[in-house]
């Protein structure tokens, strides 16, 4: 029975995206990320990579990753590994001691600062602590990206709420985070990391604070918006996801990068 | 619905500096209105006594020059002078009406040698050289002085420059100190909200989107805290006018505005508001900048 709803629940997520696009979804999204649309050949390239806080030691050292559009890899690691600090890579947080790192075609440590915003905004994330804004509520805080990137508010309003009510906070929309459970608030994290549709969606231990029905739910949200052509790369302790969803593992250990199996 | 009303991004309303800015910055702007007021007011004196002096000027005949028919002498060359639209010899009355705070009302003004006093108006500033017109009259009249106040009016001027100056400088002072609290504001803000910004950041904001939550704050404090102080500021400046009209002093500069003068006024907030804002957005954008 459980299944049968996960199922129905995984098939509404790919009928609203399917519908969207008989709505002309890809038009009105050009107008949401300008940067959508743009063809490129390496979602994620990290060559010889290290990083290092200040003059402490190095957290990670020669991380070489390659990540192609429409992948999707598991993160593992034991704590301290280095795997905050590679996610934080990746969303752009930090810019690498050494090496090369190439997001979407562009040379993120030459980069210049300005042009960090429209990649940012090419990329979802779900926190392990979900980093919302307590001030604000279920929808603003899942407006966000779309706000900062301009769209209009009769735009939002509609896809937000088209959203809210597919992850079953059509209810909370005006309720702040504070007064939510962990469970709301990790669906609220899910859905501002991709309202905006993003290339690349990357996730800290999203399950964490779960429970079970929950936690296959949100995966089953990850393999539909990896089926739509995202990029996912999600980091976690839970040695059983990567047997429910088999997909190829990182394994991070003590600053180094490799490939399981 | 409720959730499509929205408070800023970055919960800048909620901190301790948006009680005590609009308080620094009403100060602020009530100090400028008063400095500003004092300067106006200086400034219109000097404006008043330069007028005044440059069209008109005052002869000396001396007491025995004058027994000897030298007034009529001056009067007569005096009209006779190109520039000159009139002279007139200033009656006894107005010259006991002159004298009386210092010797009485009762005096005999005839037993004192005073010299003879004439007023001359000019067409314009300029249009007669007192040296020059001095130089004429002496000849026929000796002793005789021409008088048109720069003597006496130079260090006045001098001293109410000054003072302009210094209300410039306070001004100025007064700047620097709204600025830095703003600077400072702005950066205890920075620091709060570093999590909040860091979010932003993340959801592709760029560093104007979060600049534009610090400066419309720093735009509403001072809006709040300066539109009382030039409130406040406007009714002291009523009551000091008040008062000074009862003073019977004309050399005392006269404490009165014209419309340009307090439109100069009102614009203080504004431009307190103004100054505000473009050093919270500086300020974000500087700090900001600085990050990875």
């Amino acid at each position: 029975m459980r299944i049968m709803r996960l199922h129905v629940a995984s098939c509404a997520l790919a009928a609203m995206f399917y519908r969207r696009g008989q709505r002309g979804w890809q038009v009105r999204l050009f107008c949401i990320k300008p940067g959508i649309g743009t063809r490129f050949t390496t979602v994620v390239r990290f060559e010889n990579v290290g990083l290092r806080y200040g003059s402490g030691p190095e957290v990670l050292h020669d991380v070489d990753l390659s990540l192609d559009p429409g992948s999707y890899h598991f993160l593992v690691g034991p704590s301290g590994a280095g795997k905050s600090s590679l996610l934080s890579l990746l969303y752009l947080a930090r810019r690498p001691t050494r090496g090369l790192v190439t997001m979407f075609d562009s040379d993120i440590a030459s980069a210049p600062r300005a042009t960090l915003p429209e990649l940012r905004r090419r990329i979802g994330v779900v926190f392990q602590d979900y980093h919302l804004l307590d001030h604000l509520t279920t929808f603003d805080n899942v407006a966000l990206p779309l706000r900062v990137a301009g769209v209009g508010s009769a735009q939002i309003r509609e896809h937000v709420m088209e959203l809210l009510e597919w992850v079953g906070l059509g209810d909370k929309v005006d309720v702040q985070p504070p007064f939510m459970s962990g469970g709301e608030k990790q669906r609220v994290a899910v859905a501002r990391a991709v309202i905006g549709q993003p290339d690349l969606l990357l996730a800290d231990e999203p399950t964490g604070n779960l429970d079970q029905a929950m936690a296959h739910r949100l995966m089953r949200l990850f393999e539909e918006l990896n089926r739509q052509g995202t990029t996912l790369l999600i980091a976690t302790h839970d040695t059983n996801l990567p047997v429910q969803f088999p997909h190829p593992i990182l394994r991070l250990d003590q600053g180094q990068l490799g490939l399981d199996g | 619905m409720l959730g499509f009303r929205r408070s800023g991004d970055v919960p800048l309303s909620s901190d301790p500096s948006a009680r005590f800015v609009p308080w620094i910055i009403g100060t602020m702007v009530f100090l400028s209105a008063l400095v500003l007021a004092v300067a106006l007011v200086l400034g219109s004196a000097i404006d008043r006594w330069q007028l005044s002096h440059s069209v008109q000027l005052t002869v000396e005949v001396p007491a025995g020059a004058a027994q000897a028919g030298g007034v009529e002498i001056a009067l007569e060359k005096l009209v006779a002078l190109p520039g000159v639209v009139s002279a007139a010899r200033v009656t006894d009355d107005h010259i006991s009406a002159l004298l009386a705070p210092w010797v009485g009302e009762d005096l005999d003004l005839s037993t004192l040698p005073l010299p003879v006093l004439i007023d001359v108006e000019v067409t314009t500033p300029g249009a007669l050289d007192p040296e020059v017109a001095e130089r004429q009259l002496s000849g026929d009249v000796p002793g005789i002085r021409v008088d048109d106040g720069k003597r006496w009016l130079e260090p006045v001027r001098a001293t109410a420059g000054a003072l302009q100056a210094i209300a410039g400088f306070v001004l100025f002072l007064i700047g620097l100190a709204s600025i830095a609290t703003v600077i400072f504001m702005t950066r205890t803000g920075l620091s709060v909200h570093h999590g909040t910004i860091s979010v932003l950041h993340q959801v592709g904001a760029r560093d104007s989107y979060v600049a534009r939550q610090f400066q419309n704050q720093a735009l509403r404090l001072a809006l709040i805290g300066g539109i009382p102080g030039l409130l406040l500021a406007g009714m002291c400046l009523m009551v000091v006018r008040s008062l000074a009209a009862r003073l019977e002093a004309p050399l005392l500069p006269a404490v009165s505005f014209d419309a340009g003068a307090w439109i100069l006024l009102a614009l203080l907030p504004l431009a307190a508001a103004l100054i505000a804002l473009l050093t919270a957005r500086i300020t974000v954008m500087a700090t900001l900048a600085r990050m990875p």
